[in-house]
């Protein structure tokens, strides 16, 4: 009887083990570490806290948002699930963009970072402000899209403004 | 496509990287089984154990260990 105590005690400690070290999963998706950085949100799991980013008519929430503990540095990670293969989709980049903006407006701060997790590295994206303010422009265009089912202008974003002068390194897939 | 009082940033950064393809999906996923499979593998991350699974695994453990007369009964 104390031995079928004892494993159930013991499995519902490894359970609990586990579950506790779950968050570090996140970090290590991200490659940031427990000690420098603390989860500020994330929607990656169940049961950690989670932030909505809102402002500029857009709202969304981030994969995860990390706070440097010493230097106080914002870091928006969003996952996909793909392998990058040294390419970025540009509504990835168009969406790390976005939450950096937002986050500048509900953290108040401009020491802000984007890190792109695929399954097989990750891409660091700095904040474009020029990009950002195009693509809060871009809010009522597609709202009228949707609503008349046709596109107002079907010139990608990339078409009509640099979206690449401060993140040079990054390949984009597509032309 | 319910029009919110804002706008979800996946889909505005979605129209600005194919405006024509975005239209053309009625705002939603352009691939369903991959959109279903991104988020089983973000549900997947950070998640811990299963506890289902975990208590399954425990009652099949202490069957076995009964079975194979090792836990006495």
């Amino acid at each position: 009887m104390y031995f079928l105590i004892g494993l159930i005690l013991t499995g519902v400690a490894l359970y609990l083990l586990l579950k506790g070290r779950a968050p570090g999963q996140i970090f290590s998706l991200f490659n940031l570490s427990e000690g420098k950085y603390e989860l500020v949100s994330s929607d990656l799991g169940k049961g950690h806290p989670r932030r909505r980013l809102g402002g500029f008519g857009l709202g969304g929430e981030p994969d995860a948002i990390f706070k440097g503990k010493r230097t106080g540095q914002i870091v928006v990670g969003e996952y996909k699930n793909r392998k990058h293969k040294g390419l970025v989709r540009r509504r990835e980049f168009f969406q790390v963009q976005l939450y950096l903006g937002l986050i500048r407006e509900s953290f108040g701060t401009q020491n802000v970072v984007g890190i792109l997790a695929f399954n097989d590295g990750l891409v660091q994206i700095a904040y474009d402000h020029e990009v950002f303010l195009a693509l809060v422009g871009l809010r009522g265009e597609v709202l009228t899209s949707l609503q008349k089912k046709k596109a107002q202008d079907k010139r990608p974003l990339h078409r009509r403004i640099n979206i690449a002068s401060r993140n040079q390194r990054i390949r984009f897939d597509g032309r | 496509m319910k029009f919110g009082r804002s706008l979800a940033v996946s889909k505005l950064a979605a129209y600005a990287e194919d405006p024509v393809a975005f239209v053309k999906a009625g705002g939603g996923a352009y691939n369903a089984k991959a959109a279903r499979l991104g988020t089983a593998a973000h549900a997947r991350v950070g998640a811990g154990p299963n506890k289902a699974l975990f208590i399954i695994g425990m009652i099949a453990l202490i069957a076995a260990l009964i079975y194979f007369k090792i836990l006495p009964v």
